[in-house]
């Protein structure tokens, strides 16, 4: 019996070394494209099939004992295992071809008698692959999509984004701590948009580049993991600050922003550098571009994590808000429409719409919607957060506005526009030190132990995450 | 007779799936090879005889595939692309296309198990992943055969 197996298969490997002649003939005449698309398509089936065969050769004693069970089997392109009768095996398509799409799945049915299913139209073994190519026109054109969405809400975040920063850093005047931490915000942010894009364009849709598998491939994804995290510690830094401002000690001293910087900044290398390592012993593949692996948690953990604690954070300060509104004896209306005021405005700083859709949803429908959403929600992050804390901003808008009329009013040039100058200077210098030191001003307001002025400190807070 | 059989079955399974899987013009030059194979047949004695124990006819065989598939690629690739070529898929990759259901003498479709991130906040990782999947890997031409059709594989 040794013998027969041996002679066939020799017989099967002299099969083989002639069909890799009958390859070589052909890719000498073809030209080298089409060399290399053959060479790789027969490359990975002879691979596939050769180790289906060493299962088959294995278990040849077995197959004897098992008669009343599907057999494994080769079928051309996939090898399937031994399988009870009355049961459909399945699995994810190859990725030998063009047009088909691996995350669909191609099914063998195992028919009551124990025998693979036959096709009744030619009388052959039949395994479907139909799934595999129906839609994958529809998930390329979906995924493009997706892509061209990233690109330009990335896009327009990071104009809006550098704008606010240019209005930041040219205007010392809005200098202050919330200030200060809305720059490292919106840097992250510019910093996230920036490699994103270069990841998208450079090496997802890269054909080239993930082939190659270059280093500098995974260095990229190693540091668009580093300012990921960086983005959402930075809105976990305006959560603590918020928090500490309005809950935990609304008129203490400045806070330091050493540990801000380290949380917002250094922080993130941990979980990078972690799974930059496990990535290389435990799922090393091309690019590190596959989603199919656990260790991506190791990166969003610790952001679900951050998000958690800000959720908490939202709900403590919306919740003292609506109990130090009610004390001023404000109309019930009036107090809940500022706290849902509020609200809408702190949940794009602090990332709060990423745990209102926590993770995809069963069923091809509602898992589309889901990804739709959720993609725009997170490229067009940046824009929102710059409108909203930037360009909506009442200090910011009154910079901007004395600033246009100081231009007006020196090119005007004629004495009775002096006098207007001078009463403008007086006013913007009570209003910069009154609104954005507000610490300070808070701190004045209680030295006076006036009820008007702690009336009026309370109804500032409202303004304060602004 | 008995010891030609299983010869024929391993013949006739291999040329008709790979003679479905080549371009026509392949497929006369492989009627061709085949018969010129059949005319040194008459090697075939002298190899059997040649290998008498079991563990030199296993890693010969081993030994011997793989010498084959590494010459598959052309000399004139670059070695960055030839390595990408000879490389294989990892094991764990593929023990994840294997996912069997059960069901009571019904052949519904299977969910296939989930894996990956499934967080609101791996948008981007799952996005390139798909790319990469559906438009980024080339070399590949689309398939040979209408996965649909009766006489697709099996």
């Amino acid at each position: 019996m040794d013998r027969c197996c041996i002679t066939s298969f020799i017989l099967l490997l002299a099969t083989s070394e002639l069909f890799v002649v009958v390859l070589s003939e052909n890719s000498t005449g073809g030209t080298k494209k089409n060399a290399h698309e053959l060479n790789f398509t027969r490359h990975k089936i002879l691979t596939a099939q050769f180790e289906c065969y060493q299962k088959i050769m294995k278990d040849t004693n077995h197959n004897k004992t098992d008669g009343s069970m599907c057999k494994r089997t080769w079928d051309g392109w996939l090898c399937w295992e031994y399988m009870e009768p009355g049961v459909t095996s399945a699995q994810h398509c190859p990725n030998y071809f063009d047009d088909f799409d691996t995350s669909e799945v191609a099914t063998k049915i195992c028919t009551n008698s124990g025998h693979w299913f036959v096709h009744p139209e030619s009388n052959r073994t039949w395994s479907n692959y139909t799934d595999c190519r129906l839609k994958s026109n529809d998930h390329k054109k979906t995924a493009l999509n997706l892509y061209y969405l990233t690109l330009i809400g990335h896009g327009l975040s990071l104009i809006s984004l550098f704008t606010s920063l240019g209005i930041f850093f040219y205007f010392k005047s809005l200098s202050c701590q919330r200030i200060t931490l809305h720059k490292n915000l919106f840097f992250s942010f510019v910093l996230n948009s920036v490699i994103t894009i270069i990841f998208f364009t450079c090496v997802a849709n890269n054909q080239e580049v993930t082939e190659a598998n270059p280093v500098s491939c995974k260095v990229s994804v190693f540091i668009h993991h580093y300012l990921l995290g960086c983005n959402y510690f930075w809105m976990l830094c305006e959560g603590i600050y918020l928090h500490t401002l309005i809950v935990v000690a609304v008129f203490a001293e400045k806070q330091h922003l050493m540990w801000y910087y380290l949380l917002g900044w250094g922080f993130p290398l941990i979980p990078a550098f972690i799974h930059a390592i496990s990535r290389s012993y435990y799922y090393n593949d091309n690019c590190w571009i596959s989603s199919n692996t656990s260790l991506l948690y190791i990166i969003h953990g610790p952001i679900c994590a951050a998000l958690l604690v800000n959720l908490f954070f939202l709900l403590n300060i919306v919740r003292v808000l609506i109990t130090k509104l009610k004390v001023t004896h404000q109309a019930e209306s009036s107090v809940y429409m500022r706290a849902v005021r509020a609200t809408l405005i702190l949940v794009p700083l602090l990332g709060i719409q990423y745990l209102l859709l926590p993770y995809k949803p069963d069923g091809r429908l509602a898992s589309e919607i889901f990804i739709h959403t959720t993609n725009i929600l997170m490229h067009y992050q940046g824009l929102l957060v710059a409108t909203i804390f930037c360009f909506f901003n009442s200090e910011v808008q009154g910079v901007l506005r004395r600033h246009w009329n100081q231009y007006r009013t020196q090119f005007g040039g004629t004495f009775a526009n002096t006098a207007l100058r001078s009463a403008s200077y007086t006013a913007s210098s009570m209003t910069e030190v009154h609104r954005c030191y507000s610490i300070d001003g808070h701190m004045d307001s209680l030295n006076g132990k006036t009820f008007h002025n702690l009336e009026s400190t309370i109804l500032r807070s409202d303004n304060l995450y602004m | 007779m008995r010891a030609l059989f299983p010869v024929f079955v391993y013949c006739i399974s291999l040329l008709s799936t790979q003679l479905l899987a080549l371009p026509v013009g392949n497929r006369l030059d492989f009627m061709t090879r085949l018969q010129e194979l059949r005319e040194k047949s008459t090697i075939s004695p002298d190899i059997t005889e040649r290998s008498n124990t079991d563990h030199g006819v296993s890693i010969d065989r081993t030994t011997l595939w793989r010498a084959i598939l590494s010459r598959a690629p052309p000399a004139d690739l670059t070695g960055n692309q030839l390595q990408s070529t000879v490389t294989l898929e990892s094991p764990k990759q593929r023990e994840r296309r294997h996912v069997h259901s059960r069901g009571h003498h019904s052949h519904h479709h299977p969910q296939l198990m989930r894996v990956g991130c499934v967080l609101g906040t791996c948008q981007v990782q799952n996005l390139s992943h798909r790319l990469y999947q559906l438009v980024g890997q080339s070399g590949r031409e689309d398939s040979p055969i209408n996965p649909r059709s009766p006489h697709s594989y099996g």
